[in-house]
């Protein structure tokens, strides 16, 4: 048996159901029915043998009426059967043909041979029952029972005079049919059941199968991301650390330093928006993605734009256009932030794919001023309605192919489709092989109250400044916790650059130790330290009153955890790496520059009244000291301690900075050994107990 | 100093600290912002005596004391006169020392040894420098 199943089972309704499951009811039974065919031509056929040897008697009455019942069972099997659709009987008239056929011929036999009019009656039932075991549905056997009933009571009332006999007949074949359509009835409603615990056997199995389809494609689209970002993280890592290596090893010339340096950083920065990329996407796959819309300046914007994307034009030999279609606005209510990384993204897009060709931006408000339309144009590889329809897809590039020979990791244009979509936004793409692409980004254009709408590009100030202007352009002291070396010495040098005294210490107790005996103008705060963390350090800085602003230093950026430093009471948070630029534009708000400064701090040290005691002090100092090499002649820790304690203290205070150091270190000696002896005694405590003990057994 | 609101001479600061040299070192810094009007204690009782007889602005109360214990004073100070503002000074500037001194109500914390600058920020932020 082969269930057939619908194209589409989802959407099959419960109608559909129904006729669907008669269909299969017929479908099954069909074999049946040519068994019973066949059965009952064999029949036939048998007793025109057994007629012809056993009842001579009947014999020329009889056996025309079986050849004509066999022949006509025959062609109705013939036609049921044939290959030729148009002569081709339904299963229904099939059935209830024969039916009438083999009602009639037995009818007719039966007249023939009267005194067996019981044995016909049953014979006819039988038939019935037949029906019930095709399980055809209760509409057959009704029509059956109508048959067996109705035709023989015809034929006897035209050719039998005896009433009673038709009676009886007639009675018992209606309760037979009765019994009979129960049965069918029964067995149908069972079926149906059946039926639908099938149907949603397979509904299930088919979802299973296509979960694991599914399940099977996204693991492999994920293995291939993960194939494409270990080479994209690798190909700058290979540049990196092959420069770096040749740095260390080899003797090289300045122009050689400085080129290798160049292309270090120029790599760096690729990993760095590499990782920018992948935290992007999860912030998508989280829904985490933030746009925050301020009055922002497009043309500052598009500006910033070409600016960044002039070395990789000029990389990949492709002229750079930017046109204004005017009127545009000055201001308008967007998320900068955003919007460059989604043109960023478009345009790099552009440049990587049409090597040696041309790339033009185009930037224009439509539709009554309500749109802002951003529109790429290049005259690069183009992409065939395949490649379009995947090209928004995460992980989906090109091919294979493509990734290698134009690298990306294939989440950029992921990104930029989301981005767009959360500022209410789309992207559009027309493109064809070979003739090139067209990425339209289109925005809601939101104007902020007092926008201006102008014919001409305005001069615009510009606001970044070369970091060579920023040497010595800050004054003031800097404190600095940064556990990791390399970029505590990679900040310092910055700072130092920029003309601040920096004190740099490795963990949070330092810092807070240093916080609270020094002032400081700005405090750099790392979050994550060995010993005390950023974040307890900063806490504890806050509540003992110190009032420096602290700039949290974090790799973690996302925005929780700012949010998170910005409660405890930092006034900022800058990502790791440090981006120097921005460092500085951190800084310059808390510092001032050098020529701002108009007062002099007072060097307290050098007034008369601060050296009068500090002279005094020299003669306390001269005092502690016999008192401490007292105690040691004597090996009195507590006597050791007070003095040291004072000196470290007071001498500090004086400026004598050597002498409270040694002091220090005195009080902590003191009370290591002192913890030393004491852990000294009880062994020797413990040892000798034991021994007592053991002399006692 | 019991009642708060009892009418005391009000004074500019209180000193308390066992070292001779920190408490001059301190002065002068004070000095050379014009606040002349301060007064030293180098223990616990002399320190509890002169708050029963001046309210203070401002205190430097040092922990180790030769005898007595900052956090004890600092204890009575902010149970009576919360008020008052109170710096604890100490050499022992170990986080736990610290948390200790925050909880009892400091409103501030110096780590000895401490620079001139350190001291006048603290009194610019309290308003008390010249």
């Amino acid at each position: 048996m082969n269930p057939i199943h619908p194209t589409n089972p989802a959407e099959t309704s419960k109608r559909d159901l129904n006729a669907y499951f008669e269909a299969l009811q017929l479908t099954r039974a069909t074999p049946i029915v040519r068994m019973f065919l066949a059965l009952g031509i064999t029949i036939a056929i048998v007793s025109i043998f057994h007629d012809l040897i056993l009842i001579k008697k009947y014999i020329d009455s009889v056996i025309v009426v079986r050849v004509i019942m066999a022949s006509i069972l025959g062609a109705l099997l013939y036609f049921f059967w044939t290959p030729i659709k148009a002569l081709r009987l339904s299963l229904n008239t099939v059935v209830l043909m024969s039916f009438v056929c083999v009602s009639v011929s037995f009818t007719v036999i039966y007249a023939v041979l009267s005194e067996m009019h019981y044995i016909i009656t049953v014979k006819l039932s039988l038939c019935l029952f037949a029906l019930v075991i095709i399980q055809m549905g209760v509409r057959i056997v009704v029509y059956g029972s109508a048959i067996i009933t109705l035709v023989p009571t015809a034929l006897f009332f035209f050719t039998d005079t005896k009433s009673t006999t038709i009676f009886s007949i007639f009675l018992f074949h209606t309760m037979w049919s009765g019994c009979a359509i129960l049965a069918a009835h029964l067995l149908q409603e069972h079926n149906k059941r059946m039926f639908f615990f099938e149907r949603q056997l397979y509904e299930i199995n088919r979802m299973a199968v296509k979960a694991q389809e599914d399940e099977s494609k996204a693991s492999q689209e994920k293995s291939r991301f993960v194939a494409n970002m270990s080479h994209e993280i690798r190909t700058p890592l290979t540049a990196i650390m092959g420069y770096s290596e040749s740095l260390i090893n080899d003797h090289n010339s300045y122009k050689e330093i400085k080129n290798a340096l160049s292309v270090i950083h120029r790599n760096s920065q690729h990993l760095l928006s590499i990782t920018n990329d992948v935290l992007d996407l999860s912030k998508v796959e989280a829904g985490k993605l933030q746009i925050n819309p301020e009055p922002s300046s497009l043309f500052s914007v598009i500006d910033e734009i070409e600016s960044l994307l002039q070395k990789q034009a000029e990389d990949n030999h492709v002229e750079l256009i930017i046109k204004y279609n005017y009127p545009l606005p000055l201001d308008v209510l967007f998320d900068p932030l955003r919007l460059r990384q989604v043109l960023f993204n478009i345009c790099s897009n552009a440049i990587k794919f049409s090597k040696g060709g041309k790339v033009q931006l185009e930037v224009s408000a439509n539709d009554n001023m309500k749109i802002l339309i951003f529109r790429t144009i290049d005259n690069g590889i183009g992409m065939d309605q395949q490649t379009v329809r995947n090209l928004f897809r995460p992980f989906a590039q090109g091919d294979i192919s493509t990734t290698r020979r134009y690298g990306g990791t294939g989440l950029g244009l992921y990104i930029a489709f989301q981005l767009a979509k959360r500022m209410e936004g789309d992207i559009k793409v027309i493109s064809e092989p070979g003739s090139g692409s067209e990425f339209s980004l289109i925005l809601p254009l939101k104007e902020s109250l007092d926008t201006i709408w102008v014919e001409d590009k305005p001069v615009q100030v510009k606001s970044q400044s070369s970091y060579e202007q920023t040497v010595n352009s800050l004054s003031g002291t800097v404190l600095l916790a940064e556990d990791q070396q390399d970029n505590q010495h990679l900040i310092t040098t910055l700072l130092t650059r920029l003309g601040l005294k920096v004190t740099a210490v490795e963990n949070g107790e330092l810092a807070l130790q240093k916080a609270l005996s020094e002032h400081y103008d700005v405090i750099l705060m790392d979050m994550q330290m060995p010993v005390m963390d950023g974040f307890e350090a900063t806490q504890l800085m806050i509540q003992s009153g110190v009032k420096s602003p602290i700039i949290a230093l974090s790799a973690n950026v996302m925005k929780q955890d700012i949010e998170k430093y910005i409660k405890i009471g930092c006034k900022e948070s800058l990502s790791k790496p440090i981006d120097r630029k921005e460092l500085y534009q951190c800084l310059k708000q808390y510092l001032k520059s050098p020529e701002e400064k108009t007062e002099e701090p007072i060097d307290f040290y050098n007034t008369d009244a601060i050296k009068k005691l500090s002279r005094d002090y020299l003669i306390r100092l001269e005092k502690d000291y016999n008192e401490l090499n007292d105690a040691i002649e004597k090996i009195e820790w507590s006597a050791l301690s007070k003095p040291a304690h004072r000196i470290k203290g007071a001498a500090g205070n004086f400026n004598y900075d050597g002498v409270s150091a040694a002091a220090a270190d005195i009080e902590i000696a003191v009370k290591d050994c002192q913890r030393a002896v004491q852990y000294a005694l009880k062994q020797i405590e413990s040892d000798l107990l034991s021994e007592q003990e053991n002399k006692q057994a | 100093m019991n009642d708060e609101n009892i009418q005391k001479p009000v004074r500019d600061i209180l000193i308390v600290d066992d070292s001779f040299d920190v408490r001059a070192m301190l002065k002068e810094v004070l000095r050379m912002q014009k606040i002349t009007n301060v007064d030293e204690a180098r223990d616990e009782d002399t320190a509890i005596e002169k708050l029963y007889r001046f309210n203070y602005k401002l205190i430097f109360l040092d922990i180790e004391l030769e005898s007595g214990n900052g956090i004890t004073v600092l204890k009575r100070i902010k149970e009576n006169i919360p008020r008052t503002k109170v710096i604890m000074v100490s050499g022992f500037n170990t986080p736990d020392n610290v948390r200790k001194a925050i909880i009892n109500g400091a409103d501030g914390f110096i780590a000895k040894p401490f620079t001139p600058a350190k001291i006048l920020s603290i009194l610019d932020d309290l308003a008390l420098a010249s």
